[in-house]
């Protein structure tokens, strides 16, 4: 009896996916992507790609564009032409790097496509750090042990910032637990974002939730808080966040703290990709309506767009530290 | 608000009009058209004098009202199904006559045919199907389950959706466009098991009735077409049933006079069994169930030969359960449930009442509530063993308090007048959410959100209808409904004329034409490309107006050989605007839990087409031939550049073939294929590898994948067909007709496609073509019914 049920529910209720060619009206013209998400903390380096017809079948490899002219103008001169260093990745010859403030142009051109120009530039941040503090009950689970406080100044006009804490771990967590990851290759150091909370009413966990006052954010506890200048235009704050270190390490506990303020462009970017991936690899791709990433290329696609970061590295103690004292690199299996 | 001197201008022009007949010493005949088996009456019999070429149709509770300047008359009264029926009469005053009509066993017969010919040939009223349920029930169908929405899905200009769904895109219209009427009260979702059935059930109806254009005066509330859902009144003269057992589900209805002759009742029930199916092949770490029921029961009592009062009700629940466990049998790991269900309930009290002989007078009051709750919690524990519980819920309820008093007046055959008032009391709360998170040393978070609280509103229409013989070739349906809505702090008026005419234009040929507008105070704000019970039902309300729009329709009718075939041709040409759909990037699953009213923008939309409908009522062999050019645009600000685009449903051409074959007695056959080219899609055009976000989130490295999109709704979907048979004997045993249904849905094993949308990764590369979602193939059904 079951047998035969299960064939007629096999039958009625089973849905069965195939590939289909569909018919999407006129030829796609291939267009320049350039990708430069820049920040004065490292040289000038940028993305050079071409799109392709979705349903082509190109190796990923034949979209790397490896014979653009790129150059970069900024401050007011010609800054740089930057040179292909592998896998349409470009950098610059001079060691230059982008500074905040600074709206910088660039111009790219590859044979075949459609020339691309866009404009961007990193904005300025200033930030501080005040104190880090245990709290005495510290071994109290009712709240955070640890609490961070940061001042920073907004600048006059529309800003978008990004708060996250990372904590350097050298263990991870598989069935059985955390364990320390030393039984394999290049056993190291790795950042690992540590969720924080903080009632700065003006934190969000998504970026599209920016600008949004009412979205609710349920225990304001986030991996990244986004946050625009909306409540505090032009003003100096100071703002508090608690946490609770999510691994217990073996050694010393070492954490940092990014400060960002992301470009209009950027933030547009980023905003529109959120919803695209969430669109494209989220769980109601059937129900979603398909969204375009934000682009500020003209003639081409892609961003070019800055950011500026203040970073603070401290121990549980509050003491601060340096990258160079610790063993980054490539994590290796959790068993 | 409606300026009351343009109201009063319109109505007393609208009332002023003549007929061509001259006042004179006049007599009525009135009365009601019956069953003469069960004492049911009978809507929609046609009342015919051939002597004067006029005559009336029963309205749609059986009554009829001639009056006449003549003392000797011959009625002709015919309606499908039915006997005819030829009464002579010698009248020297009013006199009330009821009308029995014995149900036809035999087919054929020339007075019927002339009679059913002179009501589709007269009528001014176009775009309008009525099936018989008994024809409905003879029709393939999915697993065996008889469905009235889904056989209205086989007529030109009706769109289904997705496949399988029972929902209705009529005249490139919304499906919150149409009015769904169950016994007079507007029903909110008219679906089972996410639109695979619709909530109606075949044994408790009596009639279906679709108006998709020219839509009368009396109706008014909805943009694009009226779907009059009548329940039986129940046998007043013996007790019969009926009972049916198919693949997931069952149902029974019983019948019968409280009072012979006096008072009945009917009560019917489904219930499907889909849930207990599926639980054998459940076990272990997952758990999944959807189900549904429903009751209808009406009963009613003659009080006098003028008075009638009926009770009448529906309630229906939908169910649906999902159940993950990482360790089965325990609570410990992590543990997701997803629960959803909706429901239905309509209840109404209605007094027919007939002042005189020549005034009907219907006076309803009812209730209607509509209510979805859906419910997610996860529980997991961390690694320190602790509890972390995070649930999450949604609901959305409406409450329609609905009164309403129609009057119908026939001062002669050639003019007939309704007037009436309509009065809806709205009670709103959509999707409001409550989420709790408890998570082992934290405060534990409550929060609920309500973005629009309880919104109240009120919806009053007073409406005036004419029909009228202006000429012997001419007919003509006028009317204005004025319609005025007070919402938390809007008010909005509408005066909506409707004209419909009727030339005819040779013995066997009509031609019609109308025009009706009509605004809209209600809203379904959907997500996606699906309608899903949690769409949003919301008003008129701050920054989201009414929707209005209106429709231009013109078409020959035709009869051929004594009315046996009948041949439709119409055109339409609808605006519609005020419509809403989230803005780009917002999907319904998500900003549930936002503050969705901002996330609303509104559009306009055009749909224009032409229909071919040809149909055979009589012989063994009947059926119908419908095909449909269609293309319906819409147009949103934030959407496609502000440029118009296809709207989702657009489907240039459609066409279905139905046929029902009698063998025997004892054995028919019918069939029926479906073709529609494919619906738009909008799908990426282009793709490229990106960086996923910049500082630490970014790394070249990874490519991040990125598709790059075209305008909306450019690509058009593979073509959707598809052939359903079946095959129904009918034995008669000693107590009741026992019927075994055989039938195939998608008989030639068609993948039509459900979705399409990219595909994400097929061998090891992503992005590259497109994938679609096919569901319900070749599906057999088997069901068997007993009447008794």
């Amino acid at each position: 009896m079951r047998i035969r049920l299960a064939v007629i529910w096999g039958c009625a209720l089973c849905g069965c996916e195939t590939v289909v060619d569909l018919d999407v009206p006129g030829g796609y013209e291939p267009k320049l992507i350039i990708e430069s998400q820049f920040s004065p903390d490292s040289l000038w380096t940028m993305r050079a790609g071409k799109s392709t017809a979705f349903g082509a079948t190109a190796d990923p490899r034949d979209l790397i564009v490896p014979d653009a002219r790129i150059v970069i103008f900024g401050e007011g001169r010609f800054r740089d032409t930057l040179r292909h260093v592998g896998n349409g990745i470009y950098r610059t010859t001079n060691n230059l790097r982008p500074a905040s403030g600074y709206v910088y142009r660039v111009q790219a051109a590859a044979p075949g496509l459609p020339s691309a120009e866009a404009r961007g530039w990193a904005p300025p941040l200033e930030s501080e750090w005040v104190e880090m503090q245990a709290a005495a009950n510290s071994g109290s689970t009712e709240s955070d042990p640890y609490t961070v406080r940061l001042r920073m100044a907004d600048l006059p006009g529309g800003n978008y910032y990004s708060l996250t804490l990372y904590q350097v771990v050298t263990v991870c967590r598989n069935a059985r637990g955390f364990i320390r990851i030393e039984n394999g290759p290049g056993y190291s150091s790795r950042y690992q974002v540590n969720v924080f909370r903080s009632t700065w009413p003006s934190f969000r966990s998504y970026v599209e939730a920016v600008d949004d006052p009412t979205y609710p954010d349920l225990d304001n506890t986030y991996w990244t808080a986004f946050f625009s200048d909306e409540l505090f235009e032009a003003t100096t704050r100071e703002f508090t966040i608690t946490f609770t270190p999510t691994v217990t390490e073996p050694d010393n506990q070492l954490f940092m703290l990014v400060l960002t303020a992301l470009s209009d462009d950027l933030f547009a970017y980023e905003r529109s990709l959120e919803l695209h991936d969430y669109y494209l690899f989220g769980p109601s791709l059937t129900t979603t309506r398909p969204v375009t990433v934000y682009t500020n290329v003209a003639g081409g696609l892609g961003i070019f767009a800055g950011y500026t970061s203040d970073t603070y590295r401290f121990d549980l103690e509050g003491n601060p530290w340096e990258e160079k004292d610790v063993s980054f690199g490539e994590p290796g299996p959790c068993r | 608000m409606v300026p009351a001197g343009r109201l009063s201008w319109a109505l007393m022009g609208l009332l002023s009009i003549q007929p061509m007949e001259a006042a004179g010493q006049s007599v009525t005949v009135s009365g009601y058209v019956e069953n003469a088996l069960s004492g049911e009456r009978i809507p929609g019999a046609n009342v015919f004098i051939p002597e004067i070429q006029a005559g009336a149709t029963s309205n749609q509770y059986g009554f009829y009202s001639l009056t006449i300047q003549l003392a000797h008359i011959r009625l002709s009264i015919s309606h499908v199904g039915y006997e005819p029926a030829v009464r002579d009469l010698h009248i020297k005053r009013d006199t009330t006559l009821i009308i029995t009509l014995t149900p036809r066993v035999v087919s054929l017969d020339e007075v019927e045919v002339v009679a059913v010919k002179e009501s589709a040939l007269g009528a001014v009223q176009m775009s309008r199907h009525e099936i018989p349920i008994k024809e409905i029930e003879t029709l393939p169908v999915i697993l065996g389950e008889i469905d009235l929405q889904k056989t209205l899905q086989l007529l030109p200009s009706v769109q289904s959706g997705v496949e399988g769904s029972s929902g209705l895109y009529i005249r490139g219209g919304r499906a919150d466009q149409n009015l769904i009427l169950l016994d007079g009260l507007p029903v909110y979702n008219p679906s089972h098991l996410f639109g695979f059935f619709s909530i109606f059930n075949a044994a408790a109806m009596k009639r279906v009735e679709l108006i998709k254009g020219g839509i009368p005066a009396r109706y008014g509330g909805r943009l694009s077409s009226v779907i009059n859902y009548t329940m039986k009144e129940g046998n007043l003269k013996r007790f019969a049933g009926e009972g049916a057992i198919g693949l997931i589900s069952s149902r029974a209805m019983l019948e019968g006079p409280i009072v012979k002759d006096r008072a009945s009742f009917v009560a019917a029930g489904r219930r499907t069994y889909a849930d207990q199916l599926w639980r054998p092949f459940l076990r272990g770490r997952k758990r999944f169930g959807a189900a549904f029921h429903d009751v209808n029961f009406k009963a009613n009592y003659i009080l006098t030969t003028r008075d009638r009062v009926y009770l009448s009700g529906y309630t229906g629940r939908d169910s649906f359960l999902y159940q993950e466990k990482s360790v089965p049998g325990t609570d410990a790991g992590r543990q997701f449930t997803y629960e959803l269900g909706w429901r239905n309930r309509l209840a109404s009290a209605r007094w027919n009442r007939v002042v005189g002989d020549r005034l009907f007078v219907n006076t309803l009051v009812g209730v209607t509530q509509y209510a979805f709750a859906s419910r997610s919690q996860s529980r997991d524990t961390d690694y320190g063993g602790h509890l972390l519980e995070f649930e999450q819920s949604w609901q959305s309820d409406i409450l329609d308090w609905t009164a309403k008093v129609d009057l119908e007046y026939a001062p002669n055959p050639r003019h007939s007048l309704r007037f009436g008032v309509e009065s809806i009391t709205h009670r709103f709360s959509p999707g409001s959410t409550k989420t709790r998170l408890d998570e082992f040393g934290r405060q534990a978070v409550n929060e609920e959100r309500a973005p629009t609280g309880i919104l109240r509103s009120q919806e009053i229409a007073l409406y005036a209808e004419d029909e009228v013989q202006l000429r012997r070739a001419l007919r003509m349906l006028a009317g204005i409904r004025a319609s005025h809505y007070a919402g938390r702090n809007h008010r909005f008026g509408s005066i909506e004329p409707r004209v419909g005419i009727n030339v005819r234009l040779a013995e066997r040929t009509a031609f019609k034409a109308s025009f009706s507008r009509s605004k809209q105070y209600v809203h379904l704000l959907t997500g996606g490309g699906v309608a899903l019970p949690t769409d949003l039902w919301i008003p008129t309300m701050d920054g989201i107006g009414p929707q209005s729009g209106f429709q231009v329709a013109a078409g020959i009718f035709q009869a051929f050989r004594e009315g046996r075939y009948e041949v439709t041709v119409e055109g339409y040409l609808k605006k519609m605007k005020g419509h809403i759909d989230y803005r780009l990037g917002a999907d319904n699953s998500r900003s549930a839990f936002l503050d969705w009213p901002d996330l609303v923008e509104t559009g306009a939309g055009t749909s224009r087409g032409a229909e071919v409908f040809a149909q055979k009522k009589h012989g063994h062999l009947t059926g119908w031939i419908g095909y449909t050019w269609a293309r319906s645009t819409r147009k949103f600000k934030g959407l496609n550049g502000g440029q118009p685009f296809a709207d989702g449903y657009d489907r240039r051409h459609d066409a279905s073939i139905v046929i029902q074959y009698k063998v025997s007695e004892t054995k028919q056959i019918s069939a029926a294929w479906v073709y529609g080219s494919g619906y738009p899609v909008w799908v990426p055009v282009g793709r490229y590898v990106g960086s996923g976000g910049f500082g630490l989130r970014s790394d070249f490295r990874y490519p991040h994948h990125v598709v790059h999109t075209g305008p909306v709704n450019t690509a058009r979907a593979p073509s959707y067909h598809r052939l359903d048979v079946s095959v129904h004997f009918r034995k008669q045993r000693s107590w009741a007709e026992r019927t075994i249904s055989l039938g195939i849905y998608n008989a030639y094993n068609r993948k039509n496609p459900m979705f399409v949308y990219p595909k994400r990764v097929i061998d090891g590369q992503s992005l590259i073509g497109f994938r679609q979602l096919s569901l319900l193939q070749l599906i057999p059904a088997v069901s068997i019914q007993w009447r008794f």
